[in-house]
């Protein structure tokens, strides 16, 4: 659980930010800042940014540790990873494992936080139990689903098969297997969305509610006037959180299918991991992390692109 | 306003609404609670095929056995695991708290060439997710000699915890007024004085939702720990338990009591500090 917000508030706030410095810098500049700041800059550097060049220069390689010696290779790496079939399917899989997650925790979420700012007799109550499972750590909720899905002894197999009746082994099913793990995700994932509504909708001044009311507005136009557009905020938020955890999510596929079967429910992070500590293709999973990583930028741009106007309007 | 109107509302509101609060309170507590009450079951019952909702027989075995863990080889490892998760956990905590309040009064407070670039190399480097990096982050670590040992971890929890937590106390240190630390300096405070004694204390709220973020963080990061622990005495808490679960996955009850072990800190610390958390594990969402 690592929310890149920042980055959005920082590109909010740069441009104001530079100005102002420019013109102060000129007046005071005090460089007693960098030795406040230099541990952080240091460590992050040292483990993120040098990692990363270390992947670039590695997809340029065949390095493997199953044949000794590193060699250059150029962009053939990259080719036999573009043309590798399982590849494909894991990207496949990670867009669908993205953009339904997404969209379903955003729904699910969304639909709860809505239903919960209603205010009833208790929900209080559940927004606080409604926490637990984007508390809890990501490998419980890998577990105890899996748990649930035991084609033998899970609950939810059982209730399944006695509905349809006959054996449907959940976890093998080769259709099924990615919508399932995606049931995990949303589970996981909407309580944030629902949070994040809630405290939207709750943030909107009450006068804007009254004045409605003396204009004579019943409840649906409240709803559609006045609660709506101030959802903007708590969307684009969700979205940016929400998509960039699923991003960073290993976990709760492999502990559940570890990608099987065969390579059904793969996606790019546990291919990384399969390829580099499984096969011991150092070279080719460096050489799917950059794929990754385009895959990552063009999303980013594609958000930026999408929500130019709230951006700008904010 | 709308609470009133409710209150007023017809039967068939209200019967609507409740079945609705259930619903959702089924779908989002369920698993929770099945794997509760499973590890609360005997080995026998786990493997009823129609399954039992209730325990026919409560028991505290699965925990029993989990702890002397017989079918690790009767070493007791959940205790070694647990122990080496606070291991590891607790210094990354402390050192993202001091590293990143450090850094964001840097940022809060002075003005420097690069500034800009700088705070910019820290955020974005959260929009890199961890699993493109294991294959270049482990290759570093054995390089560094520290491929199975806790420092490893613990420095790298830290780095993932820093852009965000430095982010947060930024914003902490600039809503504290400047005027306070100047008056100390006046007095013949230095800098780091005036940081350590005034404007720290004045900050312990964002200290506290920043520590709250760093050890949940590093309490249940599995992926780097599972690549960089290969020993069994090393491993913390989410790797044995996913060890577990590849290994040994008919245990449920088992499996479920070490879940549970995994989740009391957190539940622990849930009921501490329920005010930070909101704000700790939102990641600063919310409008303030």
């Amino acid at each position: 659980m690592c929310p890149p917000l920042s980055f959005w508030w920082a590109h909010r706030r740069f441009r104001r930010i530079k100005i102002r410095r420019y013109f102060s810098l000129k007046k005071k500049s005090n460089l007693g800042g960098y030795l406040f700041i230099s541990s952080a800059v240091a460590i992050v550097v040292l483990f993120i940014f040098y990692p990363l060049f270390v992947s670039i220069k590695l997809s340029f390689t065949s390095k493997s540790f199953l044949i000794p010696g590193t060699e250059f290779v150029g962009l053939e790496t990259y080719k036999e990873v573009i043309l590798d079939e399982v590849f494909r399917l894991s990207l496949k899989n990670s867009i669908k494992w993205i953009v339904f997650g997404t969209l379903l925790s955003l729904g699910i979420g969304g639909g709860i936080g809505i239903f919960l700012s209603i205010g009833f007799k208790g929900s209080k109550t559940i927004s606080a139990l409604i926490l637990l499972p984007w508390l809890l750590p990501n490998i419980i909720a890998a577990v105890s689903w899996k748990w649930m899905y035991h084609p033998d002894l899970g609950v939810i197999s059982f209730l399944i098969e006695s509905l349809a009746g006959k054996e449907i082994r959940l976890l093998s099913n080769v259709n099924l297997v990615l919508w399932l793990l995606l049931i995990i995700l949303v589970w996981r994932l909407a309580p944030l969305a629902s949070l994040l509504f809630l405290s939207g909708i709750q943030s909107i001044p009450k006068e804007l509610f009254e004045a409605a009311e003396v204009d004579g507005a019943d409840s649906y136009q409240k709803f559609r006037y006045i609660t709506i557009p101030h959802l903007s905020y708590p969307l684009i938020i969700g979205t940016l959180l929400i998509s960039l955890f699923i991003l960073k999510d290993f976990t709760i596929v492999w502990v559940t299918t570890q990608g099987g079967p065969v390579h059904y429910s793969e996606i790019l992070p546990t291919y990384i991991y399969r390829l580099g500590f499984y096969n011991w293709e150092v070279g080719k999973a460096a050489a799917t992390s950059m794929l990754y990583f385009i895959f990552i930028l063009s999303l980013s741009l594609a958000y930026l692109f999408v929500f130019r106007k709230v951006w700008r309007g904010t | 306003m709308v609470k009133k109107r409710l209150k007023k509302g017809s039967f068939i509101q209200r019967v609507m609404i409740a079945v609705i609060a259930a619903v959702i309170c089924g779908f989002i507590l369920f698993p929770i609670a099945w794997l509760l009450i499973t590890s609360f079951k005997s080995s026998a019952e786990v493997f009823r095929i129609p399954p039992t909702f209730w325990p026919h027989e409560f028991t505290f075995e699965p925990y029993i056995k989990t702890w002397q863990g017989k079918h690790l080889g009767g070493a007791s490892p959940w205790g070694i695991f647990v122990l080496n998760s606070f291991k590891v956990s607790l210094p990354a905590t402390f050192l993202t708290t001091l590293i990143s309040s450090l850094a964001g009064y840097g940022f809060a407070r002075f003005k420097f060439p690069g500034w800009v670039i700088l705070l910019m190399i820290i955020l974005i480097s959260q929009m890199f997710p961890g699993p493109a990096l294991l294959i270049p982050i482990s290759e570093l670590i054995s390089a560094m000699g520290l491929y199975n040992t806790h420092l490893a971890l613990i420095l790298l929890y830290t780095s993932f915890a820093v852009p965000f937590t430095t982010w947060l106390s930024i914003g902490n240190f600039r809503s504290i007024p400047e005027e306070l630390e100047y008056a100390a300096m006046v007095d013949g405070c230095s800098r780091i004085g005036s940081f350590f004694r005034i404007a720290l204390p004045l900050s312990r709220i964002g200290l506290i939702t920043t520590a709250i973020f760093a050890f949940l963080m590093s309490w249940s990061e599995y992926p780097f720990a599972l690549i960089l622990l290969e020993r069994n005495e090393l491993k913390t808490v989410p790797v044995g338990l996913g060890d577990y679960v590849q290994e040994f996955n008919i245990a449920f009850n088992e499996v479920g009591a070490a879940t549970i072990v995994l989740a009391i800190p957190i539940f622990v610390l849930f009921l501490l500090a329920q005010k930070y958390f909101m704000k700790g594990i939102l990641g600063g969402a919310l409008k303030e």
